[in-house]
């Protein structure tokens, strides 16, 4: 399967939002990578697609952003996730996992009378 | 809540004031991100180039992410506006013609429409400052015979009809009173009314000191008490707030204020068109004065809850019940029951509605030629709007830009419009009181300004709409190919517009030139008596020194004789009643003559005028038979008098009417002999007919209060310091007022339809002008259009009288089909100016047809003129050109 480079809106929340909170604070870059490793390389996300996110994402009050400086020594900017955000996660996730199982049944073979 | 919190971000990132959010962070972290990529890619192996060719292609297109990143971080649609309408301004101010024609087109349209709309509504729609005015009512007498409305009552009279009503609450009856002022600063002649006790509730409004009357207090032995006015507290007694209790000097006679009321009140039913500032009891008791006496007005609350109906069917009973209680008086009489609201505006209710609609064809005229100007310069635009279109833009973002270029112009025009308006409604307030009642009212409101508002939008849409879309509709390679010239060149949206702007100007002018004719017709009619070099003035004789009648006629006839004397005055007179002025109009009963024999009962009424003997000539009425009022006729002189042709009619038809008697119900004289016939005069100006009229002497009939006139060689108005002078030697305490020539006061009469006239010609000269600037628009853009082909035509043989010809003709086209529109849309409106109308039909074909050809004229002259740029048209240049 080729990669994907389009992402609905609300699953690359989760996606970051999850990232953020395994992984700590990270500019962009380094998000870009986990989500790319994470999920094996399926997903590449483009400036276009990840930064405006990242922005409205702040603009939610979910992260906050700082510059620091990275591993090697570069002038970055790091995002970090707020409380709110962490609430946010959590929401999102059991969201996720209710509509996952509804949709699992529809996808469940039929029992009876195939 | 987090919507909340991301628009507000947004905004703020729409004027930069987002915190860490700027671009140039932005362009650092991609470019950080950039680098990250590329060493991670280099550190596994790939070439530095190669590498960041990879990062690259991974990255996805800079720019776009730094688009789509700034889209996210600021409103773009509010962005856009933004660059509209600076673009807009831009534009705008390179074409100053065509911005200026535009803005203040639309800004007259906007703004007459904008006063108009405050007037009405102020006057016509908004309930009298009054306590629940839906309830107050006029109560009137309605002369079956004669069929007359509105006639003032009796006062015992008006007692059977209150206290035999069902459906009234309470009532006043009042009537006018014009007391002389005296204090410190001299005299000053007041008007004012004499009132029931209940005036003032039956109205609804409270004293803004002290209180109003009490009951009894209007009794003939009530005390003396007054309410005074809030301008009258203001001006005389400089607003002390301790005026309540204190007492003023009122003819003489010394009364107390009880009270003040607020600066907005004001009198239901405007007397002698003058703020009544002063308001006394009207010491009036039943038995005072005669049934048959009528010259009361009435004013009534109704019961809660009390239709119109019930209280004409229950005033119908009061007046029936009464016919047959008192025949005499009462046989022919019933009550008309009016709201006040109808009162107060009924009369001016459909010229206003005209007039809105007058306005509303302005604002349309001016929309329409705005669109066609906008059409104008849409098409010159044509190429700009192509290479937009090639580079990119969307039908619907031209559009909106367009859109945004419109609002801008309506905007600077609703703007512009708005300061017109305000200046209007000032400038009514204080010159239109007595052509529009409730004028004290007129104010521009925020309700108004957001009506302007909306009309604003109504005429952008309105001019804006139609041109943008129609222009957007082409093909932009073709028109970037330089096939510019080829639109069209028929201009069917600007004939469509033209047509309708020469519609409405045809119908303004119609009306403009059927109050114009009413203006003529008014001047024109003879009133019976001299107009020019007449002073009229008004004065009331007060105090100690004129309580015999005696003293009376010894003043006037003083004064009169004094008057005389002045250079340059030919005659003066006294007179109870001025023409023209409507004051002191007296009706008395007659009871017959000697050739019908003396009647028990009072008959026809006839117009009762106290007169010193100079009265005919300085007025300059004509004797037709007998004799003028002398100097010989005295108290102890047989009681003579003069009538008027239309009495003869009335009283002595037929017959030489010179030595017989009449008699009448007046305070003085019973019978008098008639000694001489008058001729007719339109004592109520001229748009009324002769009544009958008897002129009896004031030293046979002694008064104290009315008008002195005076005949002038030169112009009235240059003898007034001298009149004054003599005044004041004669007694200094008396106070004269209304110094006016007789000109001016018959001016008054026919104010409102002067101030009409002036309005409608206002408006139907601005649409004459718009549309004959459209129909010359018209033919040039033609001309424009058809360059090619005109230039073949001549090229071909044509002579240039044939391409003028050719061009007229065309315009006259629409011209007519205008006009024919405008002359069925006149004979379907004009009506709503009848009212103004004297002795002119609304459908008057003379003022129709006139108007036609002063529209038919012009717009070929303008349309003549524009088709004379086709002489301009060299045919081997055009056709080498293209």
């Amino acid at each position: 399967m080729s990669p994907r480079t389009d992402v609905p809106y609300g699953t690359l929340v989760l996606m970051v939002l999850k990232t953020l909170e395994g992984m700590g604070p990270l500019h962009g870059y380094g998000i870009a990578r986990r989500i790319e490793e994470i999920s094996r390389h399926q997903l590449v996300l483009n400036y276009g697609t990840l930064y405006p996110a990242l922005l409205k994402l702040k603009q939610q009050g979910f992260v906050r952003s700082y510059w620091g400086v990275s591993d090697n020594n570069r002038r970055a900017k790091y995002y970090a996730l707020t409380p709110a955000g962490r609430q946010q996660l959590a929401r999102e996730t059991d969201e996720f996992a209710a509509m996952n199982s509804i949709v699992g049944l529809f996808m469940r073979p039929r029992l009876e009378g195939a | 809540m987090r919507t909340l919190r991301v628009w507000l971000s947004r905004l703020l990132g729409a004027f930069g004031l987002d915190s860490s959010a700027d671009e140039s962070e932005l362009a650092e972290e991609l470019a950080t991100h950039l680098d990250m990529e590329t060493e991670e890619l280099i550190r596994g192996g790939i070439a530095p180039d190669e590498a960041r060719r990879m990062a690259l292609i991974r990255a996805g297109g800079l720019s776009l992410a730094q688009d789509a990143y700034r889209a996210q971080r600021g409103l773009p649609a509010v962005e856009q506006l933004g660059q509209d309408l600076r673009f807009a301004l831009r534009t705008l101010r390179r074409a100053p013609a065509f911005t200026t024609a535009v803005v203040l087109s639309l800004a007259i349209g906007i703004g007459a429409t904008s006063a108009v709309f405050s007037v009405t509504e102020r006057v016509l729609l908004r309930p009298l400052p009054y306590g629940e005015p839906g309830r107050i009512v006029m109560l009137w007498r309605h002369d079956l015979k004669t069929g007359d409305h509105g006639g003032v009552v009796s006062f015992p009279d008006y007692l059977d009809w209150i206290s035999q009503s069902h459906t009234i609450e309470r009532s006043a009856a009042f009537n006018g009173w014009t007391p002389v002022l005296t204090g410190t600063s001299g005299a000053e002649a007041l008007a004012g009314s004499s009132v029931g006790a209940d005036f003032f509730r039956v109205l609804g409004v409270a004293p803004m000191l002290g209180r109003t009357f009490a009951a009894g207090e209007d009794a003939p032995n009530g005390p003396r008490v007054v309410v005074i006015s809030y301008s009258l507290w203001k001006r005389q007694f400089s607003a002390d707030p301790t005026i309540v209790g204190k007492s003023i000097t009122l003819n003489g006679t010394a009364y107390t204020v009880i009270g003040v009321m607020p600066a907005m009140f004001r009198d239901p039913e405007p007397l002698m068109q003058q703020r009544g500032e002063v308001w006394r009891g009207l010491r009036l008791g039943p038995s005072e004065t005669p049934r048959g006496m009528h010259w009361l007005r009435a004013v009534a609350r109704l019961k809660p809850g009390t239709t119109l109906e019930q209280a004409e069917r229950d005033l119908d009973l009061v007046a029936s019940r009464l016919a047959k209680a008192y025949p005499q008086q009462d046989a022919n009489a019933g009550i008309d029951v009016i709201p006040m609201q109808e009162q107060v505006v009924g009369k001016a209710k459909p010229i206003l509605i005209a007039t809105l609609a007058a306005a509303a064809c302005v604002l349309l005229i001016a929309c329409a030629n705005a669109a066609t100007l906008m059409l104008a310069r849409i098409m010159s635009r044509a190429s700009e709007l192509a290479v937009r279109s090639a580079l990119g833009a969307r039908r619907a973002r031209i559009l909106k830009m367009l859109s945004v270029e419109c609002l801008t112009l309506a905007g600077m025009g609703g703007a512009i419009g708005l300061a017109i308006a305000w200046v209007t409604t000032i400038a009514l307030r204080h010159f239109a009181p007595t052509e529009i009642p409730r004028a004290n009212e007129i104010a521009l409101d925020l309700p108004i300004v957001g009506v302007t508002v909306l009309i604003t939008f109504a005429a952008a849409i309105l001019f804006g709409l139609a041109p943008a879309i129609r222009s957007v509709g082409g093909e932009a390679a073709e028109t970037l190919q330089g096939a510019s010239s080829r639109h069209t060149g028929r201009g069917t949206l600007r004939r469509v517009a033209l047509t309708i702007e020469l519609a409405l100007a045809l119908v303004l002018l119609s009306s403009a030139g059927l109050l114009t004719k009413t203006l003529i017709h008014i001047t024109a009619v003879p009133l019976g008596f001299s107009v020019d070099h007449v002073l009229s003035m008004q004065m009331t004789l007060i105090g100690k020194r004129y309580e015999t009648p005696e003293t009376q006629t010894a003043l006037f006839r003083t004064l009169t004789a004094d008057l005389e004397r002045i250079p340059g005055v030919r005659a003066a007179a006294m007179t109870i009643s001025v023409p023209a002025t409507g004051l002191n109009d007296m009706l008395v009963g007659t009871f017959g003559t000697d050739l019908t024999g003396e009647a028990n009962k009072p008959q026809t009424g006839i117009h009762y005028r106290v007169t010193s003997p100079h009265y005919r000539t300085t007025m300059q009425i004509r004797l037709l038979e007998g004799r003028d009022l002398s100097d010989a006729d005295l108290s102890g002189t047989p009681t003579v008098a003069l009538i008027n042709k239309a009495a003869v009619k009335t009283f002595f038809p037929g017959i030489d009417p010179i030595g017989h008697r009449l008699f009448l119900n007046s305070f003085g004289l019973k019978s008098v002999e008639v000694v001489g016939v008058l001729d007719d005069i339109r004592s109520d100006g001229p748009m009324s007919s002769p009544e009958p009229e008897v002129y009896v002497p004031l030293a046979q009939q002694p008064w104290s209060f009315g008008g002195v006139v005076v005949r002038t060689q030169g112009s009235p108005g240059s003898i007034i310091p001298a009149v004054r002078r003599v005044v004041h030697r004669v007694d200094p305490m008396l106070a004269v007022s209304d110094l006016e020539s007789m000109a001016d006061v018959v001016k008054v009469v026919s104010a409102r339809q002067r101030f009409y006239a002036t309005l409608f010609a206002s408006f139907a000269v601005v649409a004459l002008l718009i549309s004959v600037i459209g129909v010359y628009g018209l033919v040039a853009y033609l001309v424009s259009t058809q360059r090619r082909e005109i230039a073949i035509r001549m090229a071909l043989g044509a002579h240039v009288q044939d391409v003028i010809r050719g061009l007229m003709t065309n315009a006259a086209m629409t011209t007519f089909i205008g006009l024919v529109l405008g002359l069925v849309c006149a004979l379907a409106t004009t009506r709503v100016v009848a009212s103004l109308l004297f002795e002119v039909n609304a459908r008057d074909p003379g003022t129709l047809a006139a108007a036609t050809a002063v529209l038919a004229t012009i717009a070929l002259i303008a349309a003549f003129a524009a088709s004379l740029r086709a002489t301009q048209i060299a045919p081997a240049d055009v056709l080498r050109d293209s």
